[in-house]
């Protein structure tokens, strides 16, 4: 089982490491977080704080966009080259194949976190400023929420196609991360429906910003660990029931 | 051998765990792990979690910078700030009254929206009274009448601050008359300007303004800050008339009175004033006082 | 039809309807088809294109589910993996994965077929020499030629030593070399004790190689059975030619065939059966001067029948 899982997850690697938009994504990531000069201007002398912030922010973006991006096709391109057809006419299990296609992708994300933070450090070093190792915690919670929207990429890409499949993802992560907000604003609406409807975007879809943990690691704040773990713990049994749900469908799903 | 037809058979495909009732069942026991996890996260991060909501708002630590990464978004974001804003507010107004980031927020909201005058009114007004930075209240509303012209509210709000905290009376009155010449301003604003002008720093005139204020919000948060305020000017007004009373008592009798008491039993009063706060009043050090510390008149 | 020993593909009144568009458009594409494919034979599933026979095959390999009716592959039920770790498949007009080599890719596929480790190097090596692929074996597939793709094809299918091999359409796009080697191949195979079935459209493929034959035209089976019994050698008609013939004995012969052509010199005559040619050739002998160049006789082929049963399809019936 694990030999079917891991074959299958090792293609995946292989074929989405040699994607071009990963590179063109780290690239763009990396001048981002290069271009942190430019903005110190604005900043009214909190250089350093900036410059952590905007590295930290442009890995996690753009491991979401690869995630979106590259999670989006993951299994529509599959079925479309019918590759698939050869894949599942084998003893692979269907639910191996999902299985397989997410660790496929959470490896490249990895490789893709590593390479990031480590122009990161090194950028930091260049500018001057002193890294410490809190700040690969900001990089750990951003490893938990692309646990999630990944999971969620694999999702949509069994059942539609790329484009939508990658708008809905986007969708999630940004209602992802206002669901805290919009359940504040409820909590001021009369409407019993409202606040309903909120407290169900802020328990059902994934509320990531547990994983925003940003702000303490620029600002030097106390991190809670216990929290951190909890929201680790989140992240994976969110992304077990998503991959569960996604291994339904294809279960179900004609060719 | 081969089986006999049946009708849309179950038995030929969909073989293996994934078929039946288990799967709904684990999904249904997925989102219910991930809901009581989450239930878990907000309890151990409930005390940071305002404080993050407003520190989060700090990553563009110029309103300017944000401005320009929000172009599409500005005012959505201004509401999202808006709204971090009050409950960061009300959060700070039950426990410990401070309000270091209120500033900063404010400026992050007029910068995304200088229209907001919502914003410049609710902000500079718990500036001045809660945060106690009267001095900063006023120039936030000086950038926003540059922001906003024809506004005759916020000139008001700086006069008001002024008269009240600052004892400024005449930039009182200029600020006063500029709102007065505005569209849409109170009629009374004139008359304002006279009385500031006259430097009458009276009990009756403070309780008019606030009465005014009150009338003309929606704002809950702004009307329990009036309410308190009146409460305070009655408290002010009330120990000011049992000072009078003392200073009267002593001039006639040579002495100090005993107690407040003796002050109505001697007809100098007639009665004790009710303490707005429900504490008591009582007579210290030639000084009369209340039970109720100053915390909690705030 | 035996029933020893159990049958490799059993399929019993197999329907499969699809919904497509917008408006929910109800397409059969199989009606009520039932055939059985004996261990150790090739089976052709032949039918013009459209015929459905891409859709049987899907349910075969688990692909597909069918609207009503069963199918049994190696007597279970074709999602059973027990069943997929048994057989090997090749899809229409292949495509593999362009980023990796020939080599790397066969590898993957005795992986997931459950090939233990050490047997899979030593096997993918064989199957790459057998199939003349070896020079090719460790260049990326992303630039093979169709004949590459078809033969790297076969070999993924039979990478795990499958009992039955199913093929859809696998001369598609061959050239005539190729397609001999492919029937070859399959003939190997059967001859090695594996069942074949195999899909196409291509009449001539089918009369070489098949022991038994499946024809399904617009979904519905037609015809099952043994080439030899479905092609009894029956004389349909003979052709004769002949030469030097005057108008007048041209207009009797005519009268006594079903079918004649004039090209210069020769008249080129098709007669019902041996009794007409006999009639002919008397009528030759009478006239005189007539030289009788051919006489060939006209076994009904595969093509006959299909073209037959095509045409009865097309009629409202």
């Amino acid at each position: 089982m694990m030999g079917r899982v891991s074959a299958v997850a090792l293609n995946t690697f292989r074929e989405s490491i040699r994607d071009k938009v990963l590179v063109t994504l780290i690239i763009f990531a990396v001048f981002v977080m290069g271009s942190a000069r430019v903005i110190q201007p604005l900043a009214l002398g909190e250089e350093a704080k900036i410059i952590k912030d905007v590295g930290l922010s442009a890995i996690t973006l753009f491991s979401v966009l690869i995630a979106v991006l590259i999670g989006g096709r993951i299994v529509y391109r599959e079925v479309e080259k019918r590759t698939i057809y050869i894949i599942l006419a084998r003893p692979v299990r269907r639910w191996e194949f999902i299985l397989g296609k997410y660790l496929g992708l959470m490896a490249v994300l990895v490789v893709s976190l590593v390479v990031m933070t480590a122009a990161f450090i090194a950028i930091l070093f260049i500018l001057g400023v002193a890294p410490q190792l809190y700040l690969l915690l900001a990089v750990l919670a951003t490893f938990f929420e692309l646990v999630v929207l990944t999971a969620v990429a694999v999702l949509f890409s069994t059942f539609s196609t790329p484009i939508t499949g990658a708008v809905f993802t986007f969708a999630v992560y940004f209602v992802g991360h206002l669901s805290r907000d919009l359940k504040l604003l409820a909590a001021m609406s009369p409407s019993p429906i409202v606040k309903a409807m909120s407290y169900v975007f802020y328990y059902v879809l994934p509320n990531l910003g547990n994983f925003n943990i940003r702000p303490e690691v620029v600002y030097g704040a106390p991190l809670d660990p216990y929290a951190l773990l909890l929201s680790g713990l989140y992240a994976l049994v969110y992304a077990a029931t998503l991959l569960l749900i996604s291994a339904t469908i294809f279960n179900r799903r004609e060719f | 051998m081969l089986t006999e037809v049946t009708p849309r058979p179950r038995a030929s495909g969909r073989a293996g765990p994934l078929a039946g009732i288990l799967p709904t069942v684990l999904i249904v026991w997925g989102f219910v792990g991930a809901y009581l996890l989450q239930l878990s996260i907000d309890r151990a991060g409930e005390s940071r979690m305002r404080e993050k909501a407003v520190e989060e708002m700090t990553y563009f630590p110029s309103g300017r910078f944000l401005q320009e990464s929000t172009i599409e978004f500005q005012s959505l974001a201004a509401d999202l700030v808006w709204l971090r804003g009050i409950q960061y507010y009300g959060f700070h107004l039950m426990s410990d009254r401070k309000y270091e980031w209120l500033g900063h927020v404010f400026d992050i909201l007029t910068s995304l929206d200088p229209r907001f005058i919502g914003a410049y009114h609710f902000g500079a007004i718990t500036l001045a009274w809660d945060a106690g930075k009267p001095y900063e209240a006023v120039d936030f509303l000086i950038s926003g009448m540059k922001a906003n012209p024809m506004s005759w509210q916020i000139p008001f709000d700086a006069g008001f601050i002024c008269y009240m905290l600052l004892r400024d009376y005449g930039r009182a009155s200029t600020f006063f008359e500029v709102a007065s010449k505005m569209p849409g301003s109170w009629f009374i604003l004139a008359r304002w300007a006279a009385i500031a002008k006259a430097k009458s720093g009276d009990f009756q005139t403070a309780r008019e303004m606030w009465l005014d204020i009150l009338r003309n919000t929606e704002n809950r948060a702004l009307k329990a800050l009036v309410v308190r305020q009146l409460k305070n000017l009655d408290l002010s007004e009330a120990i000011d008339l049992l000072q009078k009373a003392v200073h009267r008592f002593q001039e006639d009798r040579q002495r100090l009175p005993t107690d407040l008491r003796e002050l109505t039993t001697a007809g100098y009063i007639a009665r004790i004033p009710e303490e707005p706060f429900g504490g008591r009043f009582y007579f210290k050090d030639g000084k009369v006082l209340t039970t109720t510390p100053p915390s909690q008149r705030e | 039809m035996s029933s020893f020993p159990e049958p490799v593909i059993g399929v019993t009144r197999l329907s499969k309807v699809y919904r497509s568009g917008l408006r929910m458009k109800r397409v059969q594409a199989l009606n009520d088809v039932t055939l059985e494919v004996e261990r150790g034979e090739i089976f052709g599933f032949l039918g013009p294109n459209g015929a459905g026979k891409t859709t049987l095959i899907k349910v075969l390999m688990g692909l597909s589910e069918p609207t009503s009716g069963t199918a049994l592959v190696l007597g279970r039920p074709p999602r059973d993996a027990r069943v997929k770790a048994r057989l090997g498949f090749l899809p229409e007009s292949p495509y593999f994965y362009d980023h990796l080599t020939a080599r790397e890719f066969l590898e993957l596929a005795a992986r997931l077929s459950g090939v233990p480790k050490s047997e899979a190097v030593g096997r993918v090596t064989g199957l790459l020499r057998l199939l003349r692929t070896e020079r090719a074996a460790d260049v990326q597939m992303r630039g093979f030629s169709r004949g590459m793709l078809q033969r790297t094809g076969i070999a993924q299918a039979l990478v795990a030593d499958p009992e039955l091999v199913v093929l859809d359409e696998p001369m598609g796009g061959l050239d005539p070399i190729g397609r001999k080697e492919f029937r070859d191949i399959i003939v190997d195979l059967r001859d090695r004790g594996k069942t074949v079935f195999f899909s196409t459209h291509i009449l001539s493929d089918v009369e070489m190689i098949c022991d038994r034959v499946g024809i399904v035209i617009a979904g519905r089976m037609v015809e099952v059975g043994r080439l030899s019994e479905i092609l009894t050698g029956d004389v349909e008609s003979v052709e004769i030619t002949v030469r030097g013939v005057t108008g007048k004995t041209q207009k009797i012969l005519e009268r006594v065939s079903q079918h004649s052509i004039k090209s210069g010199d020769e008249l080129l005559l098709t007669v019902k059966n041996e009794e007409d040619v006999e009639k002919v050739m008397a009528i030759c002998r009478e006239v005189g001067g007539i030289r009788v160049v051919g006489i060939a006789p006209h076994r009904r082929t595969l093509e006959d029948y299909f073209m037959e049963h095509v045409a009865k399809a097309g009629r409202p019936s």
